[in-house]
């Protein structure tokens, strides 16, 4: 795996960079990690983007991981030595898409693959949608590794980088025949609930317990941070408090509330189902640095030893930086190894699979995948 | 035992299961609503549904979805898959779902569960790594039962969509026209759905039908039947089914027939039914009808005013008599149709007809006839000619009958018969008194010949010439006497059948020189020759009775010089071939014109103008040849011709006494 980091996070370092890649022989599909504050846009990559020969996927996100440090500005390239099969799933936050027909068509066969990269708009709302259909269809098969990607600024734009150029409201697959280990952890705790969802629109919750969801939702945050919820700092204060939906034996599958709606609904990224019961969470640093390292145990004991070189594929939500702020990088340091190299994302809303049990569209969670070089 | 939290989580999480259950009327989006959501909050890995399915009373359990949808390379799924039967007797399933839930692991440490969806299937469910707490497994005991339901509930609609599919496509492939009509106790008419097969049917567009539900009553159907379907939809209106056949009038102005047939479903509370109905073309099935009308009303007619009794019976029940089998039998044509058909017959003739099978009323195709005595109401009895023939009557097998009265043709018949049996009798008493009076006759004539012969010689002194001639008339006269009595007598012996033929050798130059003899002087006192010849191919010896042959001969020669005034008379001895020989004799005389030939071999015929008296004859010659000649089992050929001369062959089979010894 031939890893190139490009810090000016420009097209044109983009671009170098990608050459570098290239002359590898062992170079035969490429993975493009980028940050949003590159500000790629179609106009001005897309042409770099279709130039390119071999299969190459990717997308922006608010952060890149490169070892140990967290950057938000620049661009990961990656010369994959397997061919990567490559495959956009368009219209993912149309109700009208048939997820599983469209998979079924593109993807009849999952041939030796052991992995799918499964990168996502962050801010579509049927990503839960496709998730399932991927689960429905390969189940257990493969290794599922992926997140959400997109702007901070919570405003859809292109996002999802493909031969064809940025594309956006759509999710990109790529399927390795390459082996992997993939952990799962986010250490978030309820402090209060369960909290019915009497009404919601996929992502948007607009009742709990037959209230205004910010009405009830409000009310435990302050309580339990003491600040108030002001026009301005709705992100700020929610990125540590998110819902939690009760899974049995397992951690709660947790939803950010992203933004505040004018009648009182909440925005969350990924969908809750309707008739669902949900805590309110909060973590402390502690709790969340020790998830990461536990994911990326989790990862290791899948990976099982399968090559003694490894990369270690850190997806990690946004919202945990967010809330770790400075002692983010003592998660950085949970999840790195010694002697191997260590790339990832920091994403808005993780896709992982443990290997055990159902995929799942996580947010605020730690993913660790092991990946042979 | 759980704490207060852990419980309450268990039971949010089964409330949230039971909440995705039944989302949809649709079986796999409901079956992924709902396996889904289970899977995630019970952290499954895989799971699926197997329902039972049923074929010739056996069952087998049929994957109908699964998540993920190929559950075949999860090994722990199909280690649960092992536990379910592949086929087994519906007995058996009550047994089977006692077993239930089943557990097991995979030697990798996985688990399933096979949990019952009441007498509906399975829901197995594969756990990773670590199993299901049994209370859990427990507690999915009621979402079992919903989910069962749900499908069920998704089955019952997907049946209904396949009936309502079905009946569509049934509706539209049918020529028939279908609609529905609801009614109200009120007595409000609301028209439900009209069938597109009404555009077939009348030629009209559907719209015109689905915009003006009076264009039906008013334009469509007949002017004269309308009245008629206005008291239809009077019967629909109270609730009452109802079928009525009337005329349409198409958009083309031809005109069909229809059978209209509502039936009428009541709601529960009676206060609101529905008519369901169907108008039927019946054009064909009218002209057919009227066709038969027309065929029957001709048969009708034909029956009731033939002069032959008709009978129609099936099953030995009499279903129809005609006028003619009233007069014929004397019954009314009620007690005729109330008579066992034996009671008509003669006992004489039913046994015969029993047996014949005659009248089985078994429906035989084929005809037969008979003559039969039947019996009239009087007891009186009468002839007819029966015929039967299997046909069939209003829809059953029946037997026509038909006599025919011939009652006078049989008396007629009767009374030739007596007659004829008269008249043999009395031929046979005329025979036997010509025998005996030509026997009476012939031993004076011998003796009146004899004597005169002996006085015309001179025994009893001389004869004076006047004496001469008038003995020479006595012997004339009675030679041609005893010829006509020999003649009777011969005619006589053969009608009574006396007459028993020898076989004999004679000469054939002996035979014609016998009759040349005799023949000779008549032949030369009337100025003919007498010729004879004899073909030398003849035997010189052949086997007959020489002395009925000289008959033959004699009589054809006396005949022949009889009726010829001059020329000559040919006698010819011939062998004809190896098997016939043949004595012809020619004259040439005045010939015999046709018209006599036909009868000339009859008894006592002659020809008018050659008349007994005025040839001397018995007219009983060639009768007595022809006979002998056939008695000998030979036969006589005329061929004659008027004004040039006859000549009579008789052909007799040759039997010569050398070829008999050699034989």
């Amino acid at each position: 795996m031939i890893i190139k980091f490009d810090s000016t996070g420009t097209v044109a370092g983009l671009k170098k960079a990608l050459a570098e890649v290239l002359e590898h022989k062992e170079s035969q599909g490429i993975l493009i990690l980028a940050c949003d504050a590159n500000n790629f846009t179609p106009e001005n990559l897309n042409q770099t983007l279709q130039g390119v020969s071999v299969p190459l996927f990717g997308a922006i996100f608010p952060g890149i991981i490169h070892q140990k440090q967290k950057l938000t500005q620049g661009t990961i390239i990656v010369g994959l030595p397997v061919v990567p099969n490559v495959q956009v799933i368009p219209g993912l936050s149309d109700i009208s898409v048939d997820y599983e027909a469209i998979i079924d068509e593109k993807i009849p066969r999952l041939d030796r693959a052991k992995t799918m990269f499964v990168w996502v708009d962050g801010l579509s709302n049927r990503i839960s949608a496709l998730v399932d259909s991927l689960f429905n269809i390969f189940g257990l098969e493969i290794n599922y590794i992926g997140g959400g990607a997109g702007s901070l600024s919570f405003r859809q734009k292109p996002c999802l980088i493909t031969n064809q150029g940025l594309l956006q409201d759509s999710a990109v697959l790529a399927l390795l025949n390459m082996a992997s280990g993939v952990g799962v952890n986010h250490g978030w705790e309820s402090i209060r609930g369960p909290f019915k969802v009497t009404e919601v629109d996929r992502n948007v919750i607009k009742t709990l317990d037959w209230k205004p969801a910010f009405e009830v939702y409000g009310e435990v945050v302050q309580e339990s941070s003491g600040q108030r919820f002001t026009a301005d700092n709705f992100f700020d204060l929610a990125k540590g408090y998110p819902f939690g939906i009760n899974k049995l034996g397992a951690e709660k599958i947790v939803r950010i509330p992203i933004m505040l709606g004018e009648q009182g609904e909440l925005v969350c990224l990924g969908e809750l189902p309707e008739d669902s019961y949900v805590d309110i969470l909060s973590g402390d640093v502690a709790s969340l640095i020790d998830a990461a390292g536990k994911a990326r145990l989790s990862a290791q004991a899948a990976f099982a030893a399968r090559s003694p070189d490894q990369t270690i594929f850190f997806i990690d939500c946004i919202s945990r930086v967010l809330f770790l702020e400075k002692e983010f990088n003592r998660e950085l340091e949970a999840v790195f190894k010694e002697r191997a190299a260590m790339i990832g994302v920091l994403t808005l809303g993780e896709i992982a699979n443990s290997g055990q049990a159902y995929l799942e569209f996580y947010n605020k969670t730690a993913v660790v995948g092991i990946l042979a070089d | 035992m759980k704490n207060a939290s852990e419980q309450m989580q268990i039971l949010q999480i089964l409330y949230e299961i039971a909440m995705s259950i039944g989302s949809s009327l649709d079986l796999n989006q409901m079956l992924k609503a709902s396996l889904s959501t289970l899977l995630k909050k019970l952290n499954c890995s895989a799971g699926g549904i197997h329902l039972i399915k049923e074929a010739r009373g056996r069952v087998s359990f049929e994957q109908v979805y699964s998540i993920p949808r190929n559950t075949g390379r999860n090994e722990t799924y199909q280690l649960a898959l092992q536990n379910l039967p592949p086929i087994l007797a519906k007995k058996e399933l009550v047994n089977f779902f006692q077993r239930l839930p089943l557990s097991g692991q995979s030697d990798q440490g996985n688990y399933f569960h096979i949990l019952e969806l009441p007498d509906l299937g399975v829901l197995i469910v594969v756990k990773m790594g670590q199993d299901l707490d049994p209370l859990i497994v427990k507690s999915l005991h009621p979402l079992q039962k919903k989910l069962a339901e749900a499908c069920k509930a998704c089955l019952t609609k997907e049946a209904l969509a396949r009936s309502e599919r079905r009946f569509r496509q049934v509706v539209s492939s049918i020529s028939d026209h279908v609609y529905m009509t609801e009614f109200t106790g009120e007595g409000e008419q609301i028209n439900r759905y009209i069938a597109p097969n009404a555009e077939t049917l009348t030629g009209y567009p559907l719209e015109k039908f689905r915009n003006d539900w009076s264009f039906w009553p008013t334009t469509v159907i007949h002017p004269d039947d309308q009245a008629l379907a206005a008291v239809q939809v009077e019967r629909f209106a109270q609730g009452q089914n109802s079928e009525i056949e009337y005329r349409l009038v198409r958009a083309n102005g031809n005109i069909i027939w229809v059978r209209d047939s509502g039936r009428v479903e009541k709601d529960e509370d009676q206060q609101r039914w529905t008519v369901y109905g169907v108008v039927s073309d019946i054009t064909e099935r009218k002209q057919v009808e009227q066709t038969l009308k027309e065929s029957e009303k001709k048969f009708r007619t034909l029956a009731e005013t033939i002069g032959s009794a008709i009978f129609i019976y099936s099953d030995q029940q009499c279903l129809y008599a005609n006028p003619a089998a009233e007069e014929m039998t004397g019954y009314s044509r009620m007690e005729l149709l109330k008579m066992d058909f034996w009671k008509l017959v003669h006992p004489d003739f039913q046994e015969m007809i029993k047996e014949s099978d005659l009248i089985s009323l078994h429906s035989k195709k084929s005809s037969s006839r008979y003559e039969i005595k039947f019996l009239q109401k009087d007891d009186q009895e009468r002839w007819g000619e029966l015929a039967t023939r299997g046909i069939d009557f209003e829809g059953q097998s029946a037997e026509l009958v038909t006599v025919f009265d011939v009652t006078k043709r049989k008396q007629a018949e009767e009374a030739l018969s007596m007659a004829y049996q008269k008249a043999v009798e009395a031929s046979r008493m005329k025979t036997d008194l010509l025998a005996n009076v030509s026997h009476d006759l012939r031993t004076p004539l011998n003796a009146i010949f004899g004597y005169t012969e002996m006085m015309q010689e001179g025994v009893y002194g001389p004869l004076s010439g006047r004496q001469q001639e008038a003995i020479k008339k006595i012997i004339g006269s009675t030679g041609q006497l005893l010829n006509f009595v020999n003649n009777l007598l011969d005619q006589a012996q053969i009608d009574s059948g006396q007459v028993v033929l020898k076989t004999l050798p004679f000469a054939p130059a002996d035979l014609v020189e016998g009759v040349t003899s005799i023949m000779g002087l008549l032949a030369r006192t009337k100025g003919l020759k007498l010729i004879s010849h004899i073909d030398p191919a003849l035997p010189p010896t052949i086997l007959g009775d020489p002395y009925w042959l000289r008959q033959i001969l004699a009589n054809l020669v006396s005949n022949a010089i009889k009726f010829t005034e001059k020329g000559q008379v040919h006698i010819n001895l011939a062998r004809l071939n190896e098997v016939y020989w043949s004595f012809e004799v020619s004259d040439t005389g005045p010939g015999i014109p046709p018209d006599v030939q036909a009868f000339i071999f009859e008894p006592y015929q002659q020809e008018d103008t050659f008349t007994s008296r005025g040839s001397g004859g018995s007219g009983l010659g060639l009768s007595i040849v022809k006979h002998l000649t056939e008695l000998m089992g030979g036969k006589i050929d005329l061929n004659s011709e008027v004004g040039k001369g006859t000549t009579l062959t008789v052909a007799l089979l040759l039997f010569s006494e050398e070829e008999t010894n050699e034989e």
